[in-house]
């Protein structure tokens, strides 16, 4: 009778090593955003020291949430159960991928700063980072108590209005600056690039908070 | 003997089909596989029939004496009304169609307790209102509790799965403990078999059953009240199964759809939601209405016809 099975244990197990992995993508994305900022360039060395380290750990995610979805459907969960922790990976799925698309996008387009906005963009970016780190602290409350939440929720909430509004700004003043257009294009493209980390920790918050009210009534 | 055939053939139908009522969403959740549920409620239904089926059995009897052979027409009438209504495709109560029966018998031979049989028509009555007042009281009841151990998925999981696994037997020792006068109780009146032996032939055809009829009305039944979600199937199947004991205490063989039914309609209530449509509400009361006096008709006509 695989009621008794320890199936479900190595799947909480299987989802905690996959949010540590999410965790260490954002990590080396930041390392990585880091070097950029410094260099303000990608340089030679970026692929190999600063992209093939997010890229390795965004494809053990996959790898990971792979493995999660085919044992959970051994049976090993309530149908209903199952749902809702295929949805959560899913969604949550997202943010390492976006982590590696920011940069991937300066190694890409070979991106530098303009003096004027490094510091704007260095504020945009680690505000999308305070609310990616917190999409993964949200996930794991989430599978240890779900009551907490909420609080959690609403912090994302203020860090995703917060970037939104940098983003703006930051946009209005690369499009009256005297930089050349296509400069123009790229930084554009990369803003909103970073401002999808804060779009995706906030749609996974959300999905959690309706979720963990459903847990608890 | 012969004439308990009616009796082994009316058990293993009720068996095979009201077991979906008590185990479907454990099956269907997953919870159990098929055969396992269906040993482990047929075991509980014996010891639920051999620890509590007494009462039920003095009820029936008590309704109105006797004899062997009318004993048999009792039985073979509700058996012949539950496979009328099947093959009509129209609800049935089992409970209601074995006490039609015996009604009939009793108005064509020694005369009618009526004051037994108002007691039953008065659970009968109350048999959706309870599990839907049960239902809605263990739903609030079981949600505080829930709150303050405050569960994460795999904790809610897990309740909710042990949960199902103990409704599984509890409502298992329910049904055995309930109807399994149903099956035997004209004939323990009628003297042909021991309250004992009523206890055991009953509750052992009524296993019967499960184990080579039940899993086609599993799989139906179950999937039906899962899509509530696991927490309601949870607490409707609690407190069906509650209510099935409680009339078992009484000594008053009910309908386990109806129990279930009401116990629906109460989480319903809780939540602000109608989750029973109004078929399915026509089709319980039209079992409700149907199976008692058909049983009554035939009853009476087989006799009838006999006698004369």
């Amino acid at each position: 009778m695989f009621f008794f099975s320890k199936k479900k244990n190595d799947i909480q197990t299987q989802v905690n090593e996959y949010l540590e992995l999410a965790q260490k993508c954002i990590e080396k994305c930041v390392d990585s955003f880091e070097t950029f900022y410094i260099n303000n360039g990608s340089g030679e060395n970026f692929f190999r020291e600063c992209l093939k380290p997010v890229h390795k750990f965004e494809s053990q995610c996959d790898d990971k949430r792979m493995y999660i979805e085919y044992i959970m459907y051994e049976k090993s969960l309530l149908s209903e159960s199952r749902g809702d922790i295929l949805t959560i990976l899913e969604v949550t799925d997202r943010l390492p991928n976006k982590a590696e698309m920011v940069i991937r996008e300066i190694y890409k387009s070979d991106l530098t700063l303009p003096d004027e906005f490094k510091e704007r963009f260095h504020e945009l970016f680690l505000v999308n980072i305070k609310a990616a780190f917190a999409a993964v602290w949200v996930v794991k409350a989430y599978f240890e108590s779900p009551k907490s939440v909420v609080a959690i929720h609403e912090k994302i909430d203020k860090l995703e209005s917060q970037s939104d509004v940098m983003q703006m700004h930051l946009e209005r003043a690369i499009t009256i600056s005297q930089i050349p257009d296509l400069q123009k294009i790229f930084l554009k493209k990369f803003i909103n690039m970073i401002g999808m980390l804060s779009d995706v920790s906030e749609n996974i918050s959300e999905r959690i908070k309706i979720l963990s009210v459903k847990t608890v009534f | 003997m012969w004439v308990l055939s009616s009796s082994i053939i009316m058990g293993w139908a009720l068996g095979g089909n009201h077991a979906g009522n008590i185990f479907g969403p454990a099956v269907t959740s997953n919870v159990f596989r098929f055969r396992t549920a269906a040993l482990v409620t047929s075991f509980f239904i014996i010891v639920g029939a051999l620890l509590e089926g007494r009462a039920g059995l003095e009820t029936i009897g008590n309704l109105t004496g006797q004899t062997d052979t009318q004993a048999f027409i009792c039985m073979f009438s509700a058996g012949l009304v539950v496979v009328l209504m099947t093959l009509l495709k129209l609800p049935i109560s089992t409970s209601q169609a074995v006490i039609g029966s015996v009604i009939g018998a009793g108005l064509m031979g020694s005369g009618v307790h009526w004051g037994v049989f108002t007691k039953v028509v008065i659970c009968w009555i109350g048999t959706p209102f309870a599990a839907a007042f049960s239902s809605l009281i263990f739903y609030i009841l079981f949600s505080k509790i829930i709150k303050k151990i405050n569960p994460n998925i795999f904790q809610m999981d897990k309740i909710i799965r042990w949960g199902l696994f103990f409704c599984c037997i509890y409502g298992a020792y329910a049904l055995g403990a309930n109807n399994v006068a149903n099956t035997t109780g004209v004939f323990v009146k009628s003297g042909v078999i021991t309250p004992f032996a009523g206890l055991v032939i009953g509750s052992t055809s009524m296993a019967l059953g499960i184990l080579t009829f039940s899993k086609r009305v599993i799989k139906t039944v179950g999937s039906s009240i899962v899509q509530l979600n696991g927490y309601a199937a949870l607490v409707s199947l609690f407190a069906s199964s509650f209510t099935i004991h409680f009339y078992a205490a009484l000594g008053v063989p009910i309908s386990t759809s109806q129990a279930a039914v009401g116990a629906i309609l109460g989480i319903g209530f809780v939540k602000g939601l109608y989750l029973v449509n109004h078929k399915t509400i026509i089709r319980i009361f039209l079992a409700w209405i149907c199976s008692p006096f058909i049983a009554i008709i035939i009853t009476m006509s087989l006799l009838f016809f006999f006698q004369s």
